[in-house]
């Protein structure tokens, strides 16, 4: 057994895990946190996408191990204290983006982090951004109009934005 | 052989000290994008796993005695982004900014792309058109070897017990040289690539090339240089007439290289590799200065 300290969603953790134990195992079993989806273990799909340090990463190839010391964002760290829902939230909701919701909590992930570095991305720097998260249902076409609304309302009224 | 430990390196030297202890039940760990996949299947079966992904001693990019020198724990979306890397080695940039996906180039380290040794590596070939040299280090002692030399088979490189690859280096392209990467996938994304080709090329004033290196992923048990094809186009014009023979060479050759194959090399990948080598060699060019 091996203990590790990390913050999940601005709160600190300090858990004994098995060695093997993969990041997702951590948050979805050992937390309880199970918004975290595992689609195919082997990083080949996106479901079980978190944002680790900044970056979104497949938590399904990180060993718990290693997220000794980090700071993790799931999506159940998305919406505020209070319940209500991220902008990111509410403009998949909005726009018709969200069928089963399997692939939901990494794409919603994938798009903080897409506009954490990028305020202002194209359509097609929007779909890079999401390219690592697959999902069977929608077509991706309403996410990419989900993400650009979400872009469109953070800015300053008149401010051009060409998508 | 159950996993029983695994320690976060503080330091390369630690590291080392290690790994040199059992190397037979030691591996080291970086961005897992392989290898944690393997593991799950029992593939690799560690006592002990060793992480190096944070090491300061292997995560860089400079440029120093014109050189560029890569830590082997650099992860692809850092060699995707890094100035040093556009200017010096642009293909190796469009190489890295095509791994995976933003997750996998997150973590999946270019040290990782070498030492998984699949034929399909990205980053494998632009760095063979670059001519690249890598660096083993053990506890006693460091090696220095053409990257061109260390493919043994598929998925297998010549990496001793007790060594961690630390270091990739290579000379940055100056004026009149180009390299050019075109990578052919099922999809955009989350792709394997079915062909990939780097082209280096260095052309004079009348936009004759005078060096030429050309090399190939997915077309062989490991990435490899094309030197037959190399031969048609070095110390010649870069003219249609000369690629265009090129082209059809590299489609004959490889029909006769991948007889006994499934049909879908076999049938698909002579006739692909047309337009993916023309690729290559137009952004080569373009880089070096040729339209």
């Amino acid at each position: 057994m091996k203990t590790i300290t990390l913050t999940v969603n601005q709160q600190k953790y300090t858990l004994e895990i098995s060695e093997d134990i993969r990041l997702i195992d951590l948050l979805r079993d050992n937390i309880g946190l199970t918004g975290t989806k595992e689609g195919c273990s082997e990083g080949e799909c996106g479901a079980c996408s978190v944002i680790m340090n900044g970056d979104i990463v497949a938590s399904c190839l990180v060993l718990a191990f290693q997220a000794d010391n980090s700071e993790i964002i799931t999506i159940e760290g998305m919406a505020n204290l209070d319940g209500s829902l991220h902008p990111i939230q509410k403009a998949y909701l909005e726009e018709g983006a969200v069928q089963c919701g399997f692939c939901l909590p990494g794409m919603v992930l994938a798009t903080k982090a897409l506009l954490d570095a990028n305020p202002k991305p194209t359509r097609a720097e929007i779909r890079e951004g999401l390219s690592g998260n697959l999902c069977r249902c929608t077509g991706y076409s309403k996410m990419v109009d989900a993400v650009e609304k979400v872009v469109k309302n953070s800015l300053p009224r008149g401010t051009e934005y060409e998508a | 052989m159950a996993l029983e430990n695994v320690i976060k390196a503080q330091t390369l030297e630690q590291s080392l000290g290690l790994l040199a202890e059992q190397p037979d039940a030691t591996m080291v760990i970086a961005g897992g994008t392989d290898l944690i996949t393997k593991l799950r299947e029992k593939r690799v079966t560690p006592q002990l796993l060793i992480d190096i992904s944070d090491l300061p001693e292997l995560n860089y990019i400079t440029e120093t005695n014109g050189e560029i020198q890569i830590g082997a724990a650099t992860i692809f979306a850092e060699i995707a982004r890094n100035p040093l890397i556009r200017q010096g080695a642009p293909g190796l940039q469009v190489a890295a900014r095509g791994v995976g996906s933003p997750q996998i180039r997150n973590r999946g380290t270019i040290g990782g792309n070498i030492c998984n040794g699949s034929p399909a590596a990205d980053t494998v070939p632009p760095l063979l058109a670059m001519d690249a040299t890598v660096v083993f280090q053990s506890r006693e002692a460091t090696r220095e070897v053409a990257l061109a030399s260390i493919h043994l088979d598929k998925g297998q490189i010549d990496i001793r017990p007790g060594e961690i690859l630390t270091q990739i280096k290579f000379k940055p392209l100056s004026s009149h040289q180009g390299l050019g990467y075109c990578k052919l996938g099922l999809r955009r994304a989350l792709a394997i690539s079915i062909i990939s080709i780097s082209i280096y090329v260095e052309v004079d004033m009348a936009q004759k090339c005078t060096s030429i290196r050309v090399a190939s992923g997915s077309l062989g048990r490991f990435p490899q240089r094309e030197y037959e094809v190399e031969n048609i186009i070095n110390g010649n014009p870069l003219t249609e007439t000369v690629i265009q023979a090129a082209t059809e060479f590299f489609g004959q050759q490889l029909q006769a290289r991948l007889v006994g194959r499934p049909p879908v090399e076999l049938h698909y990948k002579p006739e692909a590799i047309k337009s993916v080598f023309k690729t290559a060699l137009t952004e080569a060019m373009s880089v070096a200065g040729i339209y």
